[in-house]
């Protein structure tokens, strides 16, 4: 994020401040990206951001509580771009999982700071920070819901109850491979395992052969969208906070 | 392994730092109540291990060894690939069902202590990841296996595992046997035959 002039630069105030908090969350989520949480310390933040302690101090309480703030901001980015998604194909379907699960694999790709911060980071900046987490991973567990629906139609089953336990298998199993190459410092390259995470959330809904079938299959307006925007996941680039797009709609208000 | 159990000094001071952690959370725990629970001199703490972090860092370690081979040895004292999957995701709920105040503050509270911990936990998991490999291989049928599958096998039954030390659920982990070694057959040897 650009630092303002300073001086007479006749901006309004109200944007002027959002630009600072921005600016400071923006910051913090460099700082944590390189430093890690435990190291970080506000004067990094500031120095950074370009802003005086003053300031600082007027939109946090402190580091963790700047934290929490970054982490909700990033959380409603990436949720703005899931949005995105379920505008496009309202219709619960595989191709709208897939859809979902590649467009948070290429955020992260495309902004490994904010990845790291959501999936990394979070456990070091204690149990407030995590229960934002688990909320998270809660709300992607709900987005499981109509692939039970799928799963009764398929086998003839009377109930489509969802499986709390195995929702938390499936989503924690992806979270945590997620995690593995985010640390081994792979980010950029976790689009390319979407296949496979798929076939392990299908199989249970669809079948094995089903889920193979569909996971390794790229849908046909994809590869068409591929070739327009040579495959880049920068034409969806998002910035880490930006509390100002924050969309959440009624499927994802909770993560 | 005596985590949360009696013996030396240094077993005692391990114990007294998971229960101090898992009581206040890392930060708020404090090196004089870590000796007083022990029942050990600050002189010798600071002797055995230093400081706190070295001697939780210890504690994480002695848990995860411990839980580790209560894990392998359930395994393989089953008769079948089948039974190796209940006996090792049965006893990794009964271990951590036993254990709950060094569950907590290895596996939630201690998770704030710094990237040591976190490498804790992460070798752990990818200890757990290698067994299972090792175990796929007496499977009755692998179709198309891939490389991500026990990684995301063991992160699932992490996370649904942690779920419950986190709500103060520990004594209830042995119910989920059923539930997450059916999640682990069926992401083996296919949901047909799991």
């Amino acid at each position: 994020v650009e630092q303002l002039p300073t001086g007479r630069h006749g901006l309004d105030r109200a944007f002027v401040v959002a630009n600072q908090r921005d600016r400071i969350l923006d910051a913090l989520a460099q700082e944590v990206a390189e430093k890690g949480y435990r190291a970080v310390t506000v004067s990094d933040v500031i120095a950074r951001a370009g802003v005086s302690s003053k300031t600082f101090y007027e939109f946090f309480r402190g580091k963790a509580d700047c934290f929490l703030a970054t982490y909700d901001a990033a959380v409603a980015t990436l949720m703005g771009h899931v949005d995105v998604v379920y505008q496009r194909m309202p219709d619960p379907t595989p191709e709208q999982t897939r859809a979902v699960l590649g467009t948070m694999l290429e955020v992260f790709a495309a902004e490994p700071a904010l990845a790291r911060m959501c999936l990394v980071e979070v456990a070091a900046a204690g149990p407030e920070a995590m229960q934002r987490y688990v909320a998270a991973v809660d709300g992607f567990i709900r987005l499981l819901e109509p692939l039970y629906r799928v799963r009764a139609r398929r086998l003839g089953a009377e109930s489509s109850e969802p499986d709390p336990v195995q929702g938390r298998a499936l989503v924690g199993g992806i979270a945590w491979v997620i995690y593995g190459r985010i640390v081994a410092g792979e980010t950029k390259r976790l689009p390319e395992l979407l296949p496979q995470l798929l076939q392990f959330l299908f199989a249970p809904f669809l079948g094995d052969e089903e889920a193979a079938r569909i996971a390794f299959t790229q849908p046909a307006d994809s590869r068409a969208r591929a070739r327009t925007r040579g495959g880049s996941a920068s034409a969806q680039r998002a910035r880490v906070p930006s509390e100002r797009k924050n969309r959440r709609s009624r499927r994802t208000a909770t993560a | 392994v005596t985590v949360g159990g009696l013996g030396s000094d240094r077993a005692r001071l391990l114990g007294a730092v998971v229960d101090e952690v898992a009581e206040r959370g890392y930060e708020a725990a404090a090196l004089d109540r870590i000796c007083e629970r022990a029942g050990v001199p600050e002189a010798l703490f600071k002797e055995l291990f230093g400081d706190k972090h070295t001697c939780f860092l210890a504690a994480c370690q002695a848990l995860a060894d411990d839980l580790m081979a209560d894990v392998a040895s359930s395994v393989h004292c089953a008769a079948n690939w089948r039974e190796s999957v209940h006996a090792g995701v049965g006893a990794f709920l009964g271990y951590l069902a036993d254990h709950p105040r060094a569950a907590s503050a290895c596996m939630v509270e201690g998770l704030a202590a710094g990237p040591e911990a976190l490498e804790i936990r992460d070798r752990t998991l990818r200890s757990f990841a290698t067994l299972l490999e090792a175990l796929q291989e007496f499977a009755p049928t692998i179709p198309d296996p891939h490389s991500l599958r026990s990684e995301l096998t063991v992160g699932g039954i992490y996370e649904t595992a942690m779920t419950r030390i986190r709500n103060q659920e520990s004594s209830t982990l042995p119910d989920l046997e059923p539930s997450l070694s059916h999640f682990l057959l069926a992401a083996a040897v296919g949901h047909d035959s799991a």
